[in-house]
């Protein structure tokens, strides 16, 4: 009889991530295991006796909506089309709030040295990460005018301010020194292959029921990388550890810094249409014109001189666990940054089972996403290795209808 | 190597190998989850396209007339209907000056050391084929086009000096030097030089002649170049100068007594426009006026005024008109002026216009200095500012109106909306205080849709009747249709029940709007 292998299981595992961080925003893979698993435990040396040093590979992908299921971003992104019950069914969530959209994934590989520099207690430590990250959000109205159009809601304002959309890449390779209780600090160069932006500043779209008084305004600015850029972050952790206390807390911060980036197209819009029809000639706004070539490039400004700093979407994590028991414990997260439209936060329960599995629960709050579960488990292996899946919203991933998928997969070498 | 650390060595080797087929399949991964089919979906739009008017400045259709609201709109015009253009004035011919200098003897070769000079001249360029006595001029564009050629052993030098002609107050001045030509060949330089804004006095070397102008050429070897050139008899030297496209935008002198043709032809009314009817037209003002602004006198002799080839007599047609000379003396033209009041027409013009003509005709000639040379060659005339031919005219919009109509065509290059289904909205509204009886036909160019026709009257928005003033209507269109490029012809006929009074307010509204539904596809 074959029996099942642990390598054979992590492959299939990791290759089953990575694909998942491999498609498209949508299908990204990842989010941060919330809180340091092993963070109850007492510091110990790295008990891995290879060659190579400690270290650990994480890999992640997530997508998330407070109002699209996935049915509607799959559709959105992979194409095909869409039914207007699954519009409907959106804007019914989104309300009067704003939609937001957002994804996030990446790879993340940590080492840290065997031995202790010269004679202090500092080892050498490193990470390379691979980040590529999108946020969206738009006004109920902005949803209305794109996806149903404006006849439904004639003599209504639509106001469009602060509909934006944004996204991301760049790898960050860091070094630095990490004391006891794996605190540590990195300074990495950034490398970032592209990122573009929009924001609709202020909006403003109008049609009366007579179809004879049109109003649009729009002022808005986007901004596109045509070069990459080059910059410096920081990575830091610190970790509230004592045998003596009941509890642990976690800092941790990540790629706080900044890239230049040279020769960003930026584009500018600034304009207002109040009509009741356009005339059919004449000089300005006419049918004529509107027909004329170049018409719209009075419309908007670009510039591409001179170099943008601009700040990398850095990400804070503050986490605090509890033991509840020996082998029980409650853990609660908050991250901010990396363009979440809210503070994510987590809380959740964890328990071991014999020696070698560790379980949890959690609920999440914030971010791109309503309120939803999630449940991780981690293995550690015979060989001082471990392993560690983390499912968000995991009761969605068979249904169309959840509002995003979201899992984490983490190697590590003890 | 122990068994242990061998066994550590093969769990690494394998995990590498993990790596690579990772990396493989989500890369593999990668390119299969870049194939999207396109994203489509449905919106329903509701938007105004077009709204426009048709008021009285579109019925008299001249930008230069402008109606005055009131209890009784007037309409106005006051301005130029013409321009009196002068060639022979304006227009210089194209004149061509060649220089040759060749050695008065046969055979050589005879030396001639640096700093000789071979031809030192001063002469005058003549305008030839100019029937006016030009004194001085000044461009608004024209150039030399200059070649020397040379085909001596040794350097030559040429200065060509133009001390009359200016431009930006530094006289024109040509300097060449040619290197030493081979045996049988010729050292050649071209070039161009820019008379535009030049001031040329052509009164020549004298001072006292005309249209000519004063040059002096001087060629010899470069006194700077130490080098002794070596001349045959066969040797020649070539200056050409080809003045060119010279237009004049002021001249004096004297012009001459030039004939001028005086056939003008003023277009009223655009007859694909005003399809025909009754406009009564009483104007309280009418007054044609010529504006001399040639500092020379003019002599004119019209013959006809007539209104589509209808003859309109006038008292002061068929008799010499003198219009005296401009005075420039204080650098702004004061014009001589002759005026001519259309209200004394017979029959009156104005009840010939009232049918809707398209074409008011004026024929006759005008004769410049009909005395000769009174003012002793001090004729001036500026481009700038050419005698004109203005009409002012005062028309109280108040008559009777008897089936006025008029029609207009409107392009559409096509609208982009794809997988369209839905209505285009036209609304008429009426303005005018008479109702209006109207036809529309709205044709695709490629003919591959059947025309839509629309007709019906439009009552005054003052109706006893209570009937709105405002009809609309709703054609079934879909994307096809809005892509291709079409027309809509529109035309309309008012006729009022006796006089009827314009506020000058009175419009005559067309909108059109889009309705339905609209699939939007994202590639």
């Amino acid at each position: 009889m074959n029996s099942i292998k642990p390598a054979r299981i992590w492959k299939t595992l990791a290759v089953v991530a990575l694909a998942w961080f491999a498609l498209p925003s949508a299908l990204a893979s990842s989010v941060q295991v919330s809180g340091m698993l092993d963070s109850l435990e007492v510091e110990s040396p790295p008990t891995d006796t290879s060659r190579f040093l400690p270290w650990s590979l994480t890999v992640w992908g997530q997508h998330r909506s407070n109002t699209m299921d996935h049915q509607l971003g799959q559709l959105l992104v992979r194409g095909g089309n869409i039914d207007r019950s699954l519009v409907d069914a959106a804007r019914e969530a989104q309300g009067g709030d704003m939609g937001t959209f957002g994804f996030s994934s990446g790879l993340q590989l940590n080492a840290r040295s065997r031995r202790m520099w010269k004679s202090t207690n500092l080892r050498l430590c490193g990470s390379i990460q691979a980040r590529w990250i999108g946020d969206s959000r738009w006004t109920p109205e902005m949803y209305d005018l794109v996806l149903t159009g404006n006849a439904g809601h004639l003599e209504r304002w639509d106001v469009l301010d602060g509909t934006r959309a944004r996204s991301t890449a760049w790898l960050n390779a860091a070094v630095g020194i990490e004391g006891q209780k794996r605190n540590r600090v990195e300074l990495g160069l950034v490398y970032r292959p592209f990122q573009y932006e929009g924001l609709i500043q202020t909006g403003y779209f109008y049609v009366n029921e007579a179809l004879d008084d049109m109003h649009a305004s729009m002022r808005a600015k986007a901004r596109m990388s045509r070069k990459a850029g080059w910059g410096l972050a920081l990575n830091a952790e610190w970790h509230f550890l004592r045998e003596e206390a009941p509890f642990a807390f976690h800092v941790q911060l990540r790629n706080f810094g900044f890239v230049l980036a040279p020769n960003p197209l930026r584009f500018a819009v600034d304009t207002v249409l109040e009509t009741s029809g356009l005339p059919l000639s004449g000089a300005g706004w006419s049918i004529a014109s509107l027909q004329e070539e170049g018409f719209a490039d009075g419309l908007y400004t670009a510039d591409s001189s001179g170099a943008d700093i601009q700040m990398l979407p850095g990400r804070l994590d503050l986490s605090f666990e509890y033991p509840l028991s020996p082998r029980m414990g409650w853990d609660v997260q908050v991250q901010l940054g990396e363009w979440m439209p809210l503070p994510r936060a987590i809380s959740g329960f964890r328990r071991a089972f014999g020696k070698h599995w560790q379980a949890g629960v959690q609920v999440i709050a914030g971010g791109w996403g309503r309120i939803r579960p999630a449940a991780w488990a981690r293995w550690r292996m015979p060989n001082e290795r471990a392993i560690m899946i983390y499912l968000e919203d995991p009761w969605g991933w068979g249904s169309e209808s959840a509002y995003g998928r979201g899992v984490t997969l983490r190697y590590e070498s003890l | 190597m122990n068994r242990t650390q061998f066994t550590y060595l093969f769990r690494e080797k394998k995990g590498s190998h993990s790596l690579v087929v990772l990396v493989m399949c989500s890369v593999l991964l990668c390119f299969f989850s870049c194939s999207r089919q396109p994203t489509t979906w449905e919106v329903d739009i509701a938007l105004p396209l077009v709204d426009d008017l048709l008021d009285w400045t579109d019925v008299i259709g001249d930008s230069l007339a402008t109606v005055e609201s009131g209890s009784v709109a007037v309409i106005r015009f006051d301005g130029v209907i013409s321009e009196l253009d002068i060639e022979a004035l304006t227009q210089l011919p194209d004149t061509l000056v060649a220089q040759e200098l060749t050695p008065d003897f046969s055979g050589g070769p005879f030396q001639v050391p640096p700093g000789a000079v071979l031809l030192n001249t001063q002469e005058d360029i003549v305008f030839q084929g100019i029937d006016q006595q030009f004194k001085s001029i000044v461009l608004e564009s024209g150039r030399i086009e200059y070649s020397v050629e040379s085909s001596t052993d040794g350097y030559v030098e040429m200065q060509y000096d133009f001390p009359s002609v200016t431009v930006d107050g530094e006289s024109v001045e040509l300097y060449v030097l040619l290197p030493p030509s081979g045996s049988g060949q010729f050292q050649t330089e071209t070039g161009v030089i820019d008379l535009s804004g030049a001031s040329i006095d052509l009164t020549g070397v004298s001072g006292n002649k005309i249209n000519r102008i004063a040059s002096e050429l001087v060629i010899g070897t470069p006194a700077f170049i130490e080098d002794t050139a070596q001349v045959y008899g066969s040797d020649s030297i070539l200056v050409s100068m080809h003045f060119k496209d010279l237009l004049v935008q002021q001249v004096s002198g004297y012009f001459g007594q030039e004939m001028l043709d005086f056939d003008v032809e003023q277009k009223v009314f655009d007859s694909a426009v005003f399809t025909g009817g009754f406009l009564e037209i009483n104007p309280s003002r009418a007054m044609l006026s010529f504006n001399n602004t040639l500092a020379a006198d003019i002599r004119l002799d019209l013959d006809a005024l007539q209104v589509d080839g209808i003859g309109v007599g006038h008292p002061q047609l068929g008799t010499p008109q003198f219009i005296s000379r401009a005075d420039w003396s204080s650098g702004e033209v004061q014009p001589g002026e002759w005026n001519m009041d259309l209200l004394e027409s017979g029959p009156a013009i104005f009840e010939l216009l009232g049918y809707l003509p398209e074409f008011v005709t004026m024929q006759g000639e005008g004769l410049l200095n009909p005395l000769g040379d009174v003012s002793g060659g001090q004729d001036f005339f500026d481009a700038r500012q050419p005698p004109q031919l203005q009409l002012d005219l005062e028309w109280p919009l108040k008559g009777a109106i008897e089936q006025f109509g008029v029609s207009q065509t409107f392009d559409f290059g096509g609208l982009d909306v794809p997988q369209f289904e839905g209505d285009l909205v036209l609304r008429l509204t009426n303005g005018f205080p008479v109702s209006w009886e109207f036809n529309a036909e709205w044709v695709n160019l490629s003919s591959a849709f059947v025309p839509e026709y629309l007709d019906g009257t439009v009552p005054s928005f003052f109706d006893e009747s209570g009937d709105s003033h405002v009809i609309e209507w709703r054609i079934p269109i879909s994307d096809l249709r809005l892509s291709d490029p079409s027309q809509l012809i529109f035309s309309a006929r008012m006729d009022s029940d006796g006089d009827v009074v314009f506020t000058g307010n009175e419009r005559l509204r067309l909108q059109v709007a889009i309705e339905g539904t609209h699939q939007v596809t994202v590639e």
